[in-house]
């Protein structure tokens, strides 16, 4: 079930991928994951929006969805590819697979998307 | 354009003699791609005449660096060499001005207090614990944990114009960019200290889970996991060096 949510549009030219950063680690927190879990997340988002970015043109725009669906914080996001051939390097999945416990970036039909999932370990301290 | 055979020539002639002339030509005959550099990040922050002279000094270096021996087309080779310095330019200039002076300081002293009361808990502790450690607000203490490592090239990684003709882009083999990739990684591995080292082989080449080299290097399941995100980082830097 979602709980709290949040959806940011930023264009391909902008440097928000802190907000995007911002609104993982918010909702997270909120969440109760701990520091070490906020922070693979941070580290997986700015990746995965890094990607996700890269084939992107300036005036195009970005979607970038965040939630808390049951005890996770789940990241969806799409952009329109203008060039690059959306290649992933080794050090991206490396990291996407170290962090986070899902994660799916894919590149067709002239789109790019991500999706990631955090799922919190424990019980949330109170 | 000088053609590849007298190219090839050039390179040779500037090896064995340090020829100015050999070296002046090359670097003439690739002026355009170091402007096509140049011109993918305008308007960031950074004067057209800074992104230049950083642009034409790394192909000048890239001239100097460059072995033929290796199998690379030059234009590959000077590519990245421009493009990493002025990443680097940008990191050292314009992007230290991004997160303000108070965030930072805010961002530093989080991170001590992670670290004690990690210790003192025996576990990561949480956004409140940490805001009621740093007398912070909640708020501010997410802020300062997003902007830290906040420096990567994320803004970098585009042109900065999408519809330009992408010349110097064209001449890197993407096939080329992916092997070398994890050569560099794996190079970078092999560069780490002995630990880090061991836990990113049993990561990636044993692929074990974080508790089970926590296990085997008899370490806890949170010390790995600040170990290996350490590592990525570092390895991130380097790679975008």
């Amino acid at each position: 079930m979602t709980t709290d949510s949040v959806r940011i549009a930023f264009p391909g030219g902008s440097r928000h991928l802190r907000l995007c950063r911002t609104a993982a680690v918010s909702l997270g927190a909120d969440l109760g994951l701990d520091v070490d879990e906020l922070d693979d997340l941070r580290l997986a988002v700015g990746e995965a929006i890094a990607w996700l970015r890269s084939g992107v043109a300036d005036d195009d725009e970005i979607i970038v969805g965040l939630a808390v669906v049951d005890d996770g914080v789940e990241v969806e996001g799409l952009a329109p590819t203008s060039s690059g051939d959306g290649q992933i390097d080794d050090l991206i999945e490396a990291i996407l697979g170290a962090t986070v416990d899902h994660h799916e970036l894919t590149a067709a039909d002239g789109e790019r998307r991500i999706r990631l999932r955090k799922t919190r370990s424990a019980e949330p301290v109170r | 354009m000088i053609d590849p055979e007298r190219r090839a020539r050039l390179f040779d002639e500037f090896a064995q003699t340090g020829s100015e002339a050999a070296r002046n030509a090359i670097v003439e005959d690739h002026l355009g791609l170091a402007e096509f550099f140049a011109r993918r990040y305008r308007n960031r922050g950074v004067s057209d005449d800074d992104l230049r002279q950083v642009s034409r000094l790394a192909l000048v270096q890239a001239v100097d660096r460059f072995d033929p021996g290796h199998g690379v087309e030059f234009s590959t080779f000077a590519g990245r060499t421009i493009d990493g310095s002025l990443k680097r330019h940008f990191r050292d200039t314009a992007w230290a001005v991004r997160v303000p002076r108070s965030l930072q300081e805010l961002a530093v002293a989080v991170r001590r207090a992670s670290a004690e009361l990690s210790l003192e808990l025996g576990r990561a502790p949480t956004v409140d614990e940490l805001a009621e450690a740093t007398g912070r607000d909640a708020d501010l203490v997410i802020e300062a944990l997003s902007a830290d490592q906040a420096y990567r090239a994320d803004s970098l990684d585009q042109p900065d114009d999408a519809g330009a003709p992408r010349a110097g882009a064209a001449s890197v083999d993407p096939g080329f960019e992916r092997s070398e990739t994890r050569l560099v990684l794996r190079e970078m591995m092999n560069a780490m200290p002995e630990r880090e080292r061991r836990i990113l082989e049993l990561r990636f080449d044993e692929e074990l889970s974080q508790g089970e080299i926590a296990e085997r290097v008899g370490l806890s399941q949170m010390h790995v996991s600040r170990l290996l995100r350490r590592c990525f980082e570092q390895m991130r830097a380097e790679l975008e060096a």
